[in-house]
């Protein structure tokens, strides 16, 4: 072997370049740099095979995150996530936003270290100048700001959560935070196009409504998306607790669907559609209703006299007719022909083995302390005397005779009477049921929706039985509260005893105004308005500092101008933030949060609804960074329990995170002084559970990310805990009405008007029965001849991870269906337009919002009706042009005082809109 | 291995200063603008970017890098050094931390530039395969993902200083391997993408100094991965 160099010479003057240019630079590097030598990489072994490990996490792209996932890791870079065949939750599935967590982590536009704007004006498309700062410097400063209102005045904290921070795990933004540091403004951006609480809580004692395609044979679902539009892998609790699978189990076995909805969505495939007027949902159930009380005459008495309210006295003034000793509600006793107490033997004796028990009369006038009394079902038949499917069909645009029909076929499937035998318990078998979901129930008047949801379900005695509408998770929750009906879930704040949690007082301290609306579930568009109004929302104090996690009122509620004019007041604006969506633009300081894969945490969820034919799994997911942190973020609960403790109050923090994540009365209760780290807390919940060995450390090495095991089944129906007649579904909503004449006496005493109501038009809404008002939609100028309405889409369900911002989920979007991009509208109303497929359309609202976009014909979409997929368009103008396609629909909508409904604080998902050919 | 020589320091020298030039350059990215960053510019006296070649004798982009920094020194010079430090502040987080899609460049990541949607990841993969490869992978305190050009160059800085111990110990077959490694890394990584993103930068930036800054790293990745790819010295 030769010595000489075979290397490629340069010649001279190359040299001599190259030379000076590495010359140039070094030197450069030299006066600007202590040192400019490799410091951002670690030794590893350059023989391993290629580093490919598959480790156990789970999925937080829904509210619910049940699914378990299994994350394959190659060169510490995450190449492929998929189910976990072994998650009992989604049994190795995973729905397309659980497939695009990768996009959530390798996003190249997440925040990579907390912010400060240095640009002090604000707007969506004002450049903040933006600078990285260090964690101690923007923890200094938010824990400086938070600290002078906490000693001052904790309402001035708006502490605002949307989807984005309402994974069950995220105990600390919600609720321990808001409550430790003791703001009454909490403020949900979730929900008022969606208020699906009401209703679930006041019957059932549930946060929502389940069906159980175990058992159901016949399901009336309106206005909800169940099937492959919502795409869940898991029970994942919260979502009605059906996964697409179960679901599709059901109609394979051959559960009959009927689907009332204005826009026939993925589910109608194997199903029938009937197309509905928006908002005239009420009217269509009603009038089932009216079918069963007076012309089908077929309902299920023992179930209304032993397991509802039905057979409880009602006075003149509708409330309940109470014993003058006890203050109990009366019952007409048909044994003893007399008004006895509801927990009298003789009327709370019911057994479902011997119908005879239970003997409270259903109809009839009677005279209790010289004052005529009904019961209940008696005002109840009477209310929907007139409520006639012909009545119904001039304002559903349904057939009488279809209602009819479907309603025969409902009253046939419930199989009235009929029992089952679960594992040695007789249960009631009512293997039908009625469903109303977002597109029902998100109008003025939707808790009215829920209320007629109710009364129909309780007539077939499909309330909370195998088959039935069930609540979503499996607990003692029907438990009868002091007038033996199912207790109000705190949620309700009913007007009575400890419930009251929102009780009126003038001025108010909530700025969305709860002590005018304390059945909301959220109202934040109200708050909007108070907080640059306040003297016409009798508000005296000024709100000093937004914390915003999770919630993007811009894009995900209506009117945008009201929240960013809020935004604007406020002195201080910090956000908890995974990408620089609209809401964070307005911040002073961003606290940079990590991707859902980069966490360490865990989620409990103690029974969920039925997966693939099984039901009631109580289980616990577990998950630490599958790789390491890329950037220098943090996740929520970690930076809110570091506040805390800055700020002092880690001692309620502690004691309350003990009580909620079970650590109370063990080993590992936290230790109310101490400052704990997230793992810290983390790390006690798994010892407590699994033993002391059994940290994060154990399940780090042992690679187990989930435990779990099944509910006996007959545990998992809720009338297991309270059967026979030890509860009471009530189906006249006493207390509703009682909360009307609570704000009557209040609003008269202080000489006040709920801002922007009428108040009788206000008061309306709280009846103990539903009662048909017309929404503003139909009301509207006989010009705006069209209504509007969207949906759910599964790639766009919460609007959770920055979706629709990444380029490759929204070119899928598109790529999948036009529709995500489109106004949709039947073929024959275009051509009655004599508009064409692709012509380029504005659609107007009754409210003044515009939008304009192309049309696809269609034939799955009401001939009344324009439809929008999901809900895209951003507004940001640095978003990016991708983000900013597609159609945001929420600008057709409005919440004005006096548009939504007061009762659960939905807003009119539907507009009365006109089109015009560009 | 051989008994070390003098061909070995010359290209010992060469490795250090190739080092040195990608280590100054990844610090630029890798490190957010501060109060000794503001001093240490303003300190530079007008001399020092009198003391390279004009001419043809230095690339154009570097030469135009040199002329930018040098405006930018002169600019600055009666500003107070906090003003200086939070208009660096901004630009550096606007040109490098890919905070919006429509907010500067396109962040400065190979699998964005490279991989078109799904492809990122694989390119992404890739790029770590590179590294593990060669024995080593982003430390914890890398914060960023593997394919920034931060970490890029300081990998590059890395497999010049792993030349200079080799060639320094005289192990030549070790030598080689690193400059094969920077040779290849070049041209089939940051050569690829690098100078397209520093074009944007100097497009985008609101300093002379990072506009600068993208002219001297486009003129060092053009260069360096258009030399010729290396051959071993022992090869007969």
């Amino acid at each position: 072997m030769s010595e000489k160099s075979l290397r490629p010479e340069l010649t001279r003057r190359d040299f001599l370049k190259a030379t000076a240019m590495t010359g140039a630079v070094a030197a450069m590097g030299g006066k600007l740099f202590k040192s400019t030598t490799s410091s951002m990489f670690a030794k590893v072994d350059s023989q391993a095979a290629d580093g490919s490990t598959i480790v156990h996490s789970y999925c937080k792209m829904c509210i619910g995150p049940a699914c378990g996932t299994l994350v394959h890791v190659k060169n510490g870079v995450v190449t492929q996530i998929e189910g976990d065949p072994e998650s009992l939750a989604n049994q190795g599935k995973l729905c397309p936003r659980g497939n695009s967590n990768i996009y959530n982590l390798y996003n190249p536009y997440r925040i990579k270290s907390p912010l400060k704007r240095t640009n002090p004006e604000k707007g969506m498309d004002v450049d903040p100048g933006w600078v990285e700062i260090s964690w101690d410097e923007a923890m200094g400063t938010v824990a400086q700001k938070l600290g002078d209102i906490l000693k001052e005045d904790p309402r001035g904290l708006v502490f605002h959560l949307g989807f984005g921070s309402m994974a069950d795990d995220q105990p600390m933004a919600r609720p321990v935070f808001p409550t430790i540091f003791g703001t009454p403004n909490e403020i949900e951006s979730n929900g008022p196009l969606c208020p699906v609480h009401f209703g679930a809580l006041a019957n059932l004692g549930s946060f929502t409504y389940s069906i159980d395609p175990t058992r159901a044979n016949y399901l009336v679902v309106i206005g909800h998306s169940l099937g492959g539009d919502f795409a869940k892998a898991s029970c994942a609790t919260v979502l009605h607790g059906v996964s697409t699978e179960a679901l599709q189990n059901a109609l394979d076995r051959g559960m009959k669907m009927v689907v009332v909805n204005p826009h026939a969505g993925a589910e109608t495939i194997r199903g029938e559609w009937v197309p509905i007027i928006p908002g005239t949902e009420l009217p269509f159930i009603q009038a089932m209703t009216n079918v069963i009380l007076h012309e089908l005459k077929r309902y299920d008495e023992w179930f209304l006299r032993v397991r509802t309210n039905a057979p409880y006295l009602i006075g003149e003034d509708g409330d309940y007719v109470r014993d003058p000793a006890t203050n109990k509600p009366l019952l007409w006793s048909t044994i003893s022909n007399k008004p006895v107490p509801f927990d009298n033997p003789e009327v709370s004796n019911g057994r479902l083995s011997d119908p005879s028990l239970g003997a409270a009369a259903l109809s009839g006038t009677f005279d209790v302390n010289g004052k005529l009394a009904r019961p209940a079902f008696d005002v109840i038949m009477d209310h929907y005397k007139e409520l006639t499917p012909e009545w119904a069909e001039a304002l559903t645009g349904i057939p009488a005779a279809t209602i009819r029909r479907i309603t025969a076929e409902l009253v046939d499937a419930a199989q009235i009477g009929s029992t089952i035998d679960i594992n040695g318990f007789t249960f009631p078998y009512r293997p039908a049921l009625v469903f109303s979901g977002r597109g029902a129930i998100s109008h003025r008047g939707g808790a009215n929706v829920m209320l007629a949801t109710n009364v129909i379900n309780g007539l077939i005695g499909a309330t909370d039985v195998p088959g039935g509408l069930t609540g979503e998770s499996f607990n003692p929750l029907p438990e009868p509260g002091i007038d033996g009906t199912v207790e109000p879930n705190a949620r309700l704040v009913p007007q009575k005893g400890e419930w009251i949690r929102n009780a009126f007082k003038m001025p108010p301290d909530h700025l969305d105004m709860a002590e005018f609306y304390p059945h909301r579930h959220c109202t934040p568009y109200v708050a909007w308005r108070a907080i640059t109004d306040p003297a016409k929302y009798y508000i005296d104090y000024q709100p000093k500092a937004m914390l915003l996690y999770g919630a993007n009122p811009l894009i995900n509620n209506i009117r945008a101008d009201e929240a960013i004019a809020a935004f604007k007041t406020f002195p201080f604006f910090a956000s908890i933030s995974y990408h620089l969506d609209e809401p964070s633009q307005f911040s002073d300081i961003v606290l940079a949060e990590s991707s859902n894969m980069e966490r360490l945490n865990y989620y409990d969820f103690q029974g969920c609804g039925p997966i693939a034919g099984k039901r009631g799994l109580h289980a616990m997911n577990f998950k630490y960074p599958v790789v390491n942190v890329l950037y220098d973020t943090r996740d929520s609960n970690s930076i809110l329990l570091d506040l805390a403790n800055t700020l002092g109050i880690n001692a309620p923090a502690n004691g309350m995170l003990s009580g909620m994540l079970g650590l109370m009365g063990t080993p590992y209760a936290l230790v109310p002084p101490q400052k704990y780290t997230w793992d810290k807390v983390v790390d006690a919940v798994l010892k407590s559970r699994f033993g002391d060995d059994k940290g994060i450390a154990y399940f780090k090495e042992h690679g187990a990310a989930w435990t779990g095991k099944w509910l006996p089944e007959e545990k998992t129906y809720n009338y297991f805990y309270f059967p026979d007649g030890k509860t009471r579904h009530p189906i006249y909503l006493e207390y509703l009405l009682g909360t009307g004449k609570y704000m009557k006496d209040n609003l008269t005493k202080a000489n006040v008007t709920v801002p922007g109501w009428d108040t009788d038009k206000y008061l309306a809404f709280f009846g103990a029965l539903p009662t048909w008002i017309p929404h503003p939609e139909h009301e509207a100028p006989k010009e705006f001849d069209l209504f509007a309405v969207n949906w759910k889409i599964a790639t766009r369900t919460f609007g959770m991870g920055a979706l629709d911002e990444l380029t490759p989920v929204r070119e899928m979007q598109q790529k999948q269906s036009r529709e995500t991009d489109s106004i949709l509208i039947n073929a024959d109303t275009a051509r009655s337009k004599g508009i064409k497929d692709g012509d380029k359309v504005v659609v107007e609202s009754q409210y003044g919002g515009k939008l304009e976009g192309p049309v696809m014909t269609t034939l799955l979409i009401h001939p009344k009706v324009l439809g929008f997929a999901g809900n895209f368009g951003r507004r940001g103008m640095f978003l990016g042009p991708k983000a900013r396609e597609g159609l945001n629909y929420n600008q057709l909508l409005s919440a004005e005082d006096g548009y939504f409904d007061p009762v659960a604080g939905g807003i009119e998902i539907t507009a009365a809109v006109k089109l015009s050919k560009v | 291995m051989r008994e070390k020589n003098s061909k070995h320091n010359e290209y010992a020298q060469k490795a250090r200063a190739h080092g040195k030039t990608f280590g100054s350059l990844a610090r630029i990215f890798n490190q957010r603008p501060d109060a000794a960053l503001v001093i240490n510019i303003k300190s530079m006296e007008l001399e020092f970017f009198n003391q390279f070649p004009g001419g043809e004798d230095l690339n154009s982009d570097v030469k135009e890098g040199l002329s930018k920094i040098s405006a930018f020194v002169e600019q600055i010079t009666d500003q107070p050094e906090k003003t200086v430090e939070q208009s660096l502040l901004v630009d550096w987080t606007r040109l490098f931390r890919g905070l919006q899609p429509g907010y500067g460049p396109k962040p400065p990541y190979e699998g964005v530039y490279l991989g078109e949607n799904e492809n990122d990841f694989k390119v992404l993969e890739s790029v770590a395969r590179f590294y593990t490869k060669h024995g080593v992978t982003p430390a914890e305190n890398a914060g960023n993902r593997p394919d920034y050009i931060g970490l890029e160059l300081d990998f590059l800085c890395y497999l010049c200083e792993q030349q200079v111990e080799a060639w320094e110990k005289g192990d030549e077959g070790q030598a080689f391997n690193y400059q094969l490694a920077e040779h290849e890394f070049l041209k089939d990584h940051l050569g690829r993408w690098g100078a397209i993103f520093c074009v944007r930068v100097t497009e985008e930036a609101r300093t002379d100094f990072y506009r600068g800054f993208a002219h001297m790293t486009k003129g060092i990745i053009e260069e360096m991965a258009n030399a010729p790819r290396p051959i071993s010295i022992n090869k007969d």
